[in-house]
Order: structure tokens, then sequence, then C-alpha cells
């Protein structure tokens, strides 16, 4: 996806290609991250036009040499945005990032990644909707459903979206 | 003459719950399958082994 503005100064990172759909990043202190897009057609069963483009988004640190805390890392914000752009490369992608927000661990990692969205200078080209909380078996998570702006079904998408989270919080 | 389906307000409700479901239970093992699937695999491991050379770690 080309930029309006110099991408800021991010981790070199690799696709892993093939059906992985998983980039690699290594940060200063050695903690390697995998980013997935899971391919997730499920999510939209009944909405065939965007089925084929909708991906999961996981975050996941596939090693931690020092198994400390992870810290704080100012080239993380700038290295998933990197990361984003290179994947959006057409605007018919839908990216679902779900967040498990149980407990105050979750609900941090997901107001970080609403942060570093809402902060990135070029998130004014995506569109995202948080359908806040829902409720699994006692697990409580948010999910947020993420298009390129110029995506012509990112109204339906969200509406979609929407219709399932007013349905979800029907009194049982 | 076409027929269509209706979908009762309750199994809608019921439907989106399964989705629910589906998307948290997907999380939770993906990471699992993640963690799996890299030390299983010389290909991904060499990826990473590339980046740390080059970043110097």
């Amino acid at each position: 996806m080309e930029t309006n503005f110099p991408i800021p100064p991010h981790y070199k990172f690799t696709f892993a290609g093939g059906n992985y759909n998983s980039y690699f990043f290594v940060t200063k202190r050695g903690i390697v991250y995998e980013i997935k897009f899971r391919a997730s057609g499920y999510i939209f069963d009944t909405f065939p036009e965007v089925q084929d483009h909708t991906f999961e988004f996981i975050i996941e640190i596939i090693e931690n040499p020092h198994g400390e805390a992870v810290p704080f890392d100012n080239l993380m914000r700038d290295t998933i945005a990197a990361i984003f752009l290179d994947f959006f490369k057409t605007n018919q992608q839908v990216v679902v990032y779900i967040c498990d927000t149980s407990d105050a661990r979750g609900l941090a990692r997901f107001r970080k990644f609403q942060s570093w969205f809402d902060t990135h200078p070029e998130s004014y080209r995506f569109g995202r909707y948080n359908i806040g909380l829902m409720e699994v078996d006692g697990a409580f998570f948010h999910a947020s459903p993420i298009t390129r702006a110029d995506n012509p079904l990112a109204a339906q998408i969200m509406t979609k979206f929407n219709e399932l989270a007013i349905r979800y919080q029907q009194p049982k | 003459m076409t027929t269509k389906e209706v979908i009762s307000p309750k199994e809608r409700q019921k439907e989106a719950r399964e989705l629910a479901h589906k998307l948290m239970l997907s999380k939770q093992n993906i990471r699992k399958e993640m963690i799996e699937e890299f030390k299983n695999d010389p290909y991904l491991q060499a990826i990473v082994a590339d980046l740390k050379k080059q970043n110097g770690n």
C-alpha cells in the first residue's frame, strides 16, 4: 500500500510467504514476534463477497530469551503499522482483531492496540469498529474489524459486525 | 415464486453466540498452534535466525 508519509523507523520484518500469512520480527531485546493473518472466512459466512478476504490478526511472542516482562518499546507501534500497510495490498482485505479482555493485562493490550492504531499518521486510511465486550464461557473479549477506508464494502462489513453484537447482546 | 427463509430472533441470537464462541476458541488455540508451528518448522526458524543476524542479536 502506498503511503503519503515517510514510514517511520521500525524493526525489519520478513513475510514467511506461502500459506503461513505470517510476518516475523526481532526486537532490540531479542524478543521474537510473529504477526499472523489467519484466513477466517467463517466470520462472514453469509457475506460471500468478503468471505475469502477475511483474516484474524494475531500478535504472538514466539521467543522471549530473557523471560522478562515485555518492556515498552517505541518501535512496536510503527513495526505493526508497517506490517499492516504491507498486508493491505488491495482494498478488499478485512482484518479482525480479537482480544481477550478478561483480565487487566488483556484490557491493557487492547487499549495499547487502539492507541497504536489511533495515533499512527496513516490511520486515516483505515476504518475500525469496536464491537465491544462479549462474554463467552466467563471470558470477556473485544473484537474489532478493520478495513481500508477505500474498501467499497466497508460500511456493510461494519454493519454486519454491529448486527452480530446487537444480536449477541439481546437478553437470553 | 421464491421462498424467503425466515430466521427467528432467537435463532439469530443463537448464531451470534456460536460465532462469538468460535472466535474465542480460535483465539485461544491459534497462539499455541503458532508456537508449536515455529518450534517444528526449520524454514520459520531460518527466517528468524536471519533477522537476528541482521539485528546483531
